[in-house]
Formats: C-alpha cells, structure tokens, sequence
C-alpha cells in the first residue's frame, strides 16, 4: 500500500527519472492527434487511388479510402469535399453529375502523378522505418 | 420510431448547416445536395450498427462532424467567402449604419432630455439624480449604436447598411458569426477614435488583409457576397476576379 502512495506523490518527471515510465492519458492522446495529422497527408493520394477501380461520389470515396487503407486511413465524411474540390482544381479528378449525383474520375494527369509519386512514397517508407527501427537510448532529463 | 421521426435526425443535422452558411440557396445548392445524399446513405449504413436513432446520430456526427465543422467544410470547398469586401464598400456601408444606429442610440437620451426639461430646484440631490441619470442613459446610448451592429451582424449576418452593399460578416472560416465574435469584432465602434486606431492597426501594423484589427482578434471577415444594390463602385482589385 505504501508503495502505491509513494509513486503517486512522484511526480511524473521524478518516476521518468527513476525509470517508471507510465504513459498517461495526455500522452496517449497526443499520439493519436499526431498520428492522426501525419495520416492526413496520406489522405489524397488514397483517394487517387480509390478512383483507379472506378468513378465514385464522396461518400462512397470515403469508404473505398478506409477499405483500401485497411481501416488505417479514415476521412471524416464533411472533409472530403475541400480535398475533393483541391484534387479538381489541380486537375487529378474531375467531376460530373450522374443520376442526381456528383461523380469523381480520375484523369490522365491524376494516374501520372500518382506513377510519379509511388517511387516518392516507397523512399519516405524507407526514411519511416529508419525511425521506427532507430534505438531509443539516449540522455533525457538533463540539463542543457 | 417511424421512418419520417428517424429522418428528423438527418434533416435536423442538415438544416443546421444549413443555418452556419449565410449565401444565397442559389450558391449552396449543389454543395448541399451532395452532402444529402451522402448522410441518407451513411444513416442507412449505421442503421445496422446502431439500431437506437439518437446513438445512430451521435456516430453521424462521429462520421461528418458536427454541424460547424461540416458548414466550415463545405464552405472551404466551395469557397463561398473568397470576395473580401474592400475599404470603399465597407466605408460606405458604415456610414448608412452610422447614421442608423445615431437613431438607435437617441432613444436612450430622450428620458435624459425630458427629466432637464423639468423645472427642478438646483440643490445638490437633484444635481446627483441628473448625473446618474446622465450617466446611465449616455452609456445605454453608446450600448445601443454597438449593439445595432452586434444585433443585426449575429442575427442576420449583414446590417442593413451592408446588406445594401451586397455585404456579410462571416467568420474566417465563412460561417455564421457567433455572439462573441460580434461582440469583440464590435467592441470599437464604442468610440469613433477606438474604431480608426483598430482600422489603422489591422492596416499598418498587423498588414492584415482587409480586417480590422478586432477583425483577426474575433476571427471575423467582411465579404461581398453580391452587387451592390445603391451604388455601382469600380470594384477594388480583389473583388470582381
């Protein structure tokens, strides 16, 4: 019991001092909010390459996106339309109305650059696992 | 539930959006036609997940956003609030408001006339009543010119004097402007010295683009939504691309 009291009167920069990093729900939240702004980026490019099987409207792009990404990759259904409307207005996708309903293509100029731009992401993995395997130790806590 | 109380859900979501985005039905049409169809199906889709309506909407909401964030992207996709409205149509629509919200602010004074109208004996009692009075009545008057802007920029999104330029006060973002950000966005006019030192700070100092400096505090933008209705200005360069 004891113990349990000590550790919670130590602050969290004292039990990272002494080795008993716990990660707390702020930090678990950080996380996500930078992983979820480094899957972002990824977002147009998944959607180029949702539009490779098909023409598809916004919502159906959405899903393809989340499907294709196996779940990694989710576009919140409003915020597909500025990224659709980018995507247009660099001449990747156009869009035309079908049955009621705005349909997206993917153009010549989108599947070039989405050819230009597999070799890019392959580098950026490479660079991705360099970090992920990078070693861990190292000096923190100290003064500058 | 029936189907038609469960598409209140949708309809709700829809209108409040609806509501975030002060342009003309002409201009959100589209936009808000696909963004529809696109619900009706995610609803339809949730429906096997979530057979309570009201849990249903929460992962709606989960999906889309919730109606602000929505309004905020349709609006970022369609642009709507690209015109910013320039310094002529802006100081034009000031000077149709000036005069109106002198009106406003008359109102409050006239118990202050009537009560020095009287014929009162000039001891010292009487002479703090009128001070008081002078006081209270001078501050509702000052209250009411910013609070003609405030009003009518939060209920309508333009003030009359705007509306007859074919301008709107939208947030950065482009949508409806809440109370905070009327009030801050407002708080200068209280004093015509406070309002020039806010225009020329937002101009010289901030190099902002056509903001006040309580503009960029409130987050808040003029936009030229259609042509002017009194006055035929040559536009300012940004307005007429």
């Amino acid at each position: 019991m004891n113990h349990v009291i000590i550790l919670m009167m130590l602050s969290s920069k004292s039990r990272v001092a002494f080795g008993m990093v716990s990660f707390e729900q702020e930090d678990v939240e950080q996380l996500e909010r930078w992983l979820v702004e480094l899957k972002k980026g990824f977002s147009k490019p998944f959607i180029l390459v949702a539009l490779l099987k098909g023409d598809l409207y916004a919502y159906k792009i959405t899903k393809e996106v989340l499907k294709i990404s196996e779940g990694q990759v989710s576009i919140a259904g409003s915020n597909v339309y500025p990224m659709l409307n980018d995507l247009v207005k660099q001449g990747f996708i156009d869009m035309y109305i079908k049955t009621n309903r705005k349909y997206y293509h993917l153009t010549e100029k989108g599947r070039q650059f989405l050819v230009m731009l597999q070799p890019e992401l392959k580098r950026l993995s490479e660079l991705l696992q360099k970090l992920s395997d990078h070693p861990l130790e190292g000096k923190t806590d100290e003064k500058r | 539930m029936r189907k038609d109380e469960e598409n209140e859900y949708v309809n709700r979501y829809l209108r409040s959006i609806d509501h975030l985005l002060p342009y003309p039905d002409v201009l959100k049409r589209d936009a808000l036609g696909e963004l529809r169809q696109d619900v009706l199906e995610a609803w339809e889709d949730l429906t096997t997940q979530h057979s309570d309506p009201e849990e249903r909407y929460q992962a709606l909401l989960a999906l889309f956003g919730f109606p602000e964030e929505a309004a905020r992207n349709l609006c970022q996709a369609n642009e709507w609030h690209r015109h910013r409205a320039g310094f002529t149509h802006r100081m034009i629509s000031y000077l149709i408001d000036g005069i109106l919200s002198l009106f406003m602010s008359v109102i409050p004074l006239i118990p202050v006339y009537m009560f020095r109208a009287t014929e009162e004996p000039h001891d010292a009692p009487t002479f703090v009543l009128r001070l008081v009075i002078l006081l209270t009545f001078g501050t509702l008057s000052s209250l009411a010119i910013i609070g003609y802007f405030i009003f009518f920029e939060v209920k309508f999104t333009t003030t009359p004097g705007k509306r007859l330029l074919g301008l709107k006060v939208v947030s950065e973002a482009g949508i409806r402007i809440t109370w905070q950000q009327g009030i801050i966005r407002n708080f200068t006019r209280i004093r015509g010295e406070l309002l020039l030192l806010d225009v020329l700070i937002g101009k010289f100092i901030m190099k902002l683009d056509r903001q006040r400096a309580m503009d960029k505090l409130a987050e808040t933008i003029v936009i030229k939504t259609k042509k002017s209705k009194i006055v035929k200005i040559k536009d300012e360069k940004e307005n007429d691309d």
